[in-house]
């Protein structure tokens, strides 16, 4: 289990911080002191954080890192609830998907295909309706 | 969930025995093919394993350090491509579930559909109700501000087939969306024009005794606006209550409308001909859900129609003229004709239950909202009928025809006459507090609406020595507008807060007798009998229909449907419904 010292104020203290290791919250503390100014989200509107699909080019450089980080920094951020880091998070793995076929997205996360040829074809043809653009 | 983590953090990511990785060889598999090798190999080899095992994180990095020190480049070109795969991570399976769902609520619907065919457990998150809901909250029946889709709301038809089966099957859409079911597609709430003014919370207006333009010295009149027939059909209608439902999964809601929205964009649709009038047809309206089409025609004729199955249920005989204009929902029938007259009929049994006199030519449109209806006239003037406080007064400013009158807000009229502007009417005030003047020639339909000003997709016809008035860069916004089409050609598209005009839309070659508007498109039919179908936002011609042999003197729109007709005395159905 790791500490960290943070200025509360008054009085320093000691904040518990288990699930979190040391070079994971080195790299969450990177960013919030880069983000230290953003203007507070005005309300937790799950909609307009939705909205904005954008990652901007620091944070894209920021979480440009191995799977391995990028997974500690989500569950990180999940932890710690910061929601735009977890947003950014979330939405660089999205990006990962988008745009791949099955077997694309398989070697990219490394899964194993465990359907049946037979049950394959069957969501293949359920989920067909969605290319015909 | 926490304690799900908590259990797994002794592991790390690699080794959480919950997941699977079987791609990969573990450390049983090579522990057998070392029980191949002589016995002083093998007790080497699994030294080092159990050494490296026990080993603590840094000792570990030392010791790989020195392993990889000793590689010579074939050794390390085999751990560089044995890294390529085991590296990897399947987030979707390793995240805590919200997290997941979290992930693959940023994906589109193609990405989704892809991302159900990768393994079994992505599946299920794929096809989540979650994720799919939120899609469908984002496209259907508006457009996203992500992706530029909108997606049919098909909401009407749904209702239909529920009424109509006695299946308990109903949307699960109509659970939250109660606000979009008004009974007539004209019903547009927009916020208030005029700030000092805000619109009035009174569904009817104000009857004050001493209304200027009240008192037509005709007594008959207001005793037939009071009849007793009248005010049952004048009676509040358009809320409906959501019975219990079986939900279908947001997903296959999502695919259906889809499917429609694709033949929209590919102008994929079959067209149905409906004959039966005798002379040209100049108005319409119909209802998907109702399963009714109404038109009327030259031959001073009003006929009801099945819609699904084009007979014709009934004959609305009574007009001496051509009937110029028609308005229906769920109990009464309104229309106008040449004859001077308006007439209101229950068109369920086809009584015509009164008829309004006063105009002094013949009516060529009217609307009605709640209690009021509007008219206009060959005479130059509109009428402002209230079956409410059975009084009726007169707005008088067009110097020509008055082509179309739309009320909007309640409290505010729109018009638009031969005499080629456009007026906005204050319904309390009963005077006219704008003019858009800018057509050359007789403006015959306007329809308020709200459009959506991206800047990437607009700009395309804006006229340039109109500097548009797009104040703010915020995609959400969207901007009250009011669209026109004239017999100069063309369309024309008007701020409603600035009386700019905002777009002119350009594509057919004779002048534009009718349009319709949804929420994502628009339609058009010209005299030269052809009809375009419009990206509203963007003002692209989409498609252009041809088949009428004779200009096209109305249009209208559903979700699925063009209806149009024209003087060549037929009804064409463009439907897009098909597979």
């Amino acid at each position: 289990m790791y500490f960290y010292k943070i200025d509360v104020g008054e009085t320093d203290q000691s904040i518990p911080l288990p699930n979190v290791n040391e070079k994971v919250l080195r790299k969450v503390l990177e960013w919030c002191e880069h983000h230290v100014n953003d203007p507070q989200p005005t309300n937790d509107d799950d909609d307009s954080r939705r909205r904005n699909t954008e990652i901007d080019d620091w944070d894209q450089r920021f979480l440009n890192v191995e799977q391995d980080m990028l997974f500690e920094i989500i569950l990180a951020a999940n932890y710690l609830d910061i929601k735009p880091l977890l947003d950014i998070g979330c939405k660089t793995v999205a990006n990962m998907i988008k745009g791949k076929s099955p077997e694309e997205i398989r070697s990219t996360f490394n899964i194993v295909n465990d359907f049946t040829p037979e049950e394959e074809e069957q969501i293949r043809k359920e989920n067909e309706w969605a290319e015909d653009r | 969930m926490q304690k799900f983590i908590e259990q797994n953090r002794k592991y790390c990511q690699r080794h959480r025995p919950d997941l699977k990785r079987m791609k990969e060889t573990t450390i049983d598999d090579l522990k057998e093919q070392v029980e191949k090798l002589p016995e002083s190999e093998r007790e080497k080899i699994i030294k080092i394993w159990s050494l490296f095992s026990t080993s603590t994180p840094s000792c570990r990095h030392l010791i790989l350090e020195g392993i990889l020190a000793q590689c010579c480049l074939p050794q390390l070109s085999f751990i560089s491509n044995r890294l390529q795969g085991i590296i990897r991570i399947d987030f979707i399976a390793a995240l805590p579930k919200e997290l997941a769902i979290h992930v693959l609520s940023y994906l589109d619907a193609i990405s989704l559909c892809r991302a159900a065919q990768v393994c079994k457990l992505w599946r299920r998150l794929a096809d989540d109700e979650v994720v799919w809901h939120k899609l469908c909250e984002q496209h259907i029946d508006k457009k996203c501000p992500k992706c530029g889709w909108g997606i049919p709301s098909l909401l009407e038809q749904k209702r239909a087939k529920n009424k109509d089966s006695i299946s308990n099957e109903i949307d699960p859409y109509l659970a939250y969306v109660t606000t979009t079911c008004s009974s007539t597609t004209l019903d547009i709430h927009y916020p208030s024009i005029d700030q000092s003014q805000p619109s009035s919370p009174s569904p009817t207006l104000p009857s004050t005794p001493n209304t200027p333009n009240y008192d037509s010295q005709d007594e008959s009149q207001r005793v037939r606006l009071s009849d007793d027939r009248l005010s049952a059909l004048f009676s509040d209608s358009s809320s409906f209550t959501c019975e219990n439902s079986i939900r279908r999964p947001w997903k296959e809601v999502y695919a259906e409308r889809q499917r429609v929205e694709f033949n929209w964009r590919k102008g994929r649709y079959n067209v149905k001909t409906l004959k039966g009038h005798v002379d040209g047809i100049m108005c319409l309206q119909f209802d998907d859900r109702k399963n009714r089409l109404i038109t009327g025609s030259y031959d001073s004729t009003v006929r009801v129609w099945n819609l699904e199955t084009g007979e014709i249920i009934r004959v609305l005989t009574g007009h001496t003229r051509c009937v110029r204009g028609l308005q229906f929902d769920h109990a009464k029938l309104i229309t106008c004709s040449m004859d001077h007259t308006l007439r209101v009929w229950n068109y369920h049994t086809g009584k015509c239950i009164t008829k309004l006199e006063g105009h002094t030519g013949g009516v060529l449109t009217l609307h009605f909202v709640d209690y009021i209806v509007a008219s206009g006239s060959t005479d130059t003037t509109i009428k402002i009928w209230n079956f409410s406080s059975h009084r009726c007064f007169t707005l008088i400013g067009h110097r020509e025809w008055v082509n179309k009158v739309v009320i909007f807000q309640k409290t505010q009229l729109l018009s638009c006459s031969d005499d080629h502007t456009i007026r906005i009417w204050d319904l309390t005030l009963q005077s006219c507090t704008r003019i858009f003047d800018g057509h050359n020639a007789p403006v015959q339909c306007i329809q308020p609406t709200y459009l959506h000003m991206n800047p990437i997709t607009t700009l395309t016809t804006i006229d340039d020595d109109q500097p548009c008035n797009r104040n703010s860069k915020n995609d959400d916004n969207l901007t009250p507008v009011i669209i026109s089409s004239s017999l100069d050609n063309v369309i024309k598209v008007w701020s409603l807060q600035t009386g700019d005009c905002l777009r002119t839309l350009f594509g057919h070659e004779e002048g534009v007798w009718s349009l319709a508007v949804d929420k994502l498109r628009l339609v058009s039919g010209a005299q030269d009998g052809v009809i375009k179908i419009w990206d509203k936002d963007s003002g692209n011609c989409m498609h252009t229909l041809i088949g009428h042999c004779g200009a096209v003197t109305c249009v209208a729109l559903s979700d699925t449907k063009v209806i149009t007709v024209g003087d060549d005395a037929e009804i064409r159905i463009w439907d897009f419904t098909g597979q």
